[in-house]
């Protein structure tokens, strides 16, 4: 019994030792995966985002997106995350609306800036979206919904049918419960980091759920968000209630302007 | 005698015994990606030559413990290998360090196998690394070969 437990363990250790010999070789640098997948990602989101320019007029006016420039850099800088990285487009559109796209880009449409009372309920909703990003939600999405394949020879030829496909999936459909969770959570801690009061988001959350019953087709961020009642509930669950050393994001007055210059368009 | 070294496995024995291993390479073979079926085949072999004699018992039982044991690493390999296609994980240097160190193990295996199948089909008796010792505590000698030592 002695000679098979020391024959174990040693067979153990051989094969510990070989996973560790190998765990310190960098394959994806060496390989080129990392920037195979990132620069087939950027590829497919300079595609959606040439797509969504198509039907829709961008607002890239730096005096009306400066708010959402100045939200990103907070909720970046706080959190370790590049702000050069992630890309937000403001988007006119009557939809209630704001999905994050492969690329590390963000849609946000003018309908919700409209919908959103504060500006921390919007933060709430980028985090989220930044969420989604940062634990690449959305690539593993589309790779279950298309395959790689599609997505490859969409990065490789551009199919308009496929990229207009690809749109729809991630304007229009619920991520799975368990990443729209994992958003909501990332999105608290996001904000708690970047010292931006979370209230907000859970606010907008019930907000969007007590208008559920009547929801106008335009209100495209609460098909999208089920259960936003329970999930309101959760995130506030997940707020730290000790946490008191919030700071404004942009004044009152900047918010207001910022609203209606984004709506007046 | 209660050493199978010095037992003369007749033809019949050598072929069933050295079958073993075959099946199992065979499965490997057959379905590598789901690392199930090598289990299965070695199963299905050990339980159709359970009632043989001691030689090929203990060939059958080397060869099905030494798949269980695989099954254990490819299993992990498989369900990695799933998490990252439909769900949450994403392909990292670890999964790729795993997926080879279960290579390397499986390719070992492989190459022993095909030695074992044809050293036993000679006649030979092969006990492997920690599953031989362990097959010598799960397949007992019959009383009988026992008596006649």
């Amino acid at each position: 019994m002695k000679k098979i437990l020391f024959q174990f363990v040693v067979l153990a250790i051989v094969f510990a030792a070989a996973f560790y010999g190998f765990s310190k070789i960098d394959f994806m640098k060496h390989l080129h995966l990392q920037n195979i997948s990132r620069k087939t990602e950027n590829k497919i989101g300079d595609l959606i985002i040439e797509g969504i320019r198509k039907s829709n007029k961008e607002i890239d006016d730096d005096s009306v997106t400066h708010v959402l420039t100045v939200i990103k850099n907070r909720i970046c800088t706080a959190n370790a995350i590049s702000p050069d990285d992630i890309t937000i487009h403001l988007v006119l559109s009557g939809e209630v609306n704001a999905f994050a796209i492969p690329g590390h880009h963000i849609i946000v449409y003018t309908g919700l800036i409209e919908h959103c009372d504060s500006v921390t309920e919007l933060c709430g909703v980028l985090g989220h979206e930044m969420g989604h990003i940062q634990l690449s939600h959305v690539m593993k999405r589309l790779v279950n919904e298309l395959g790689i394949g599609i997505l490859a020879a969409v990065a490789s030829n551009g199919n308009s049918q496929v990229v207009g496909q690809i749109i729809k999936i991630l304007s229009s459909t619920a991520f799975e419960r368990k990443q729209e969770s994992e958003a909501d959570a990332i999105s608290v801690r996001y904000l708690q980091q970047a010292r931006i009061n979370p209230t907000g988001f859970a606010n907008i959350m019930q907000k969007l759920a007590d208008m559920h019953p009547d929801t106008p087709k335009e209100m495209e961020w609460i098909s999208t968000h089920p259960d936003s009642k329970k999930r309101a509930e959760t995130t506030r669950s997940l707020i730290n209630p000790d946490q008191h050393n919030y700071k404004p994001v942009v004044s009152d007055d900047e918010w207001e302007t910022f609203k209606n210059a984004a709506t007046a368009k | 005698m209660n050493n199978l070294y010095d037992y003369p496995a007749n033809d019949m024995e050598r072929e069933k015994a050295s079958n073993g291993y075959l099946m199992s390479l065979l499965a490997v073979m057959v379905g590598l990606p789901f690392p199930i079926v090598n289990l299965l085949a070695s199963m299905l072999f050990y339980f159709s030559n359970r009632k043989s004699s001691w030689f090929v018992r203990w060939h059958c039982t080397q060869t099905l413990v030494s798949q269980l044991t695989l099954l254990v690493v490819n299993a992990v390999g498989f369900s990695w290998s799933m998490a990252i296609l439909f769900g949450d994980e994403t392909l990292s240097n670890k999964y790729i360090a795993y997926m080879l160190t279960i290579l390397l193990f499986n390719l070992t295996e492989f190459i022993f196998t095909i030695s074992a199948a044809v050293k036993v089909r000679k006649g030979e008796h092969v006990e492997w690394w920690f599953w031989g010792p362990l097959t010598n505590a799960l397949c007992k000698p019959p009383k009988e070969t026992t008596i006649l030592s």
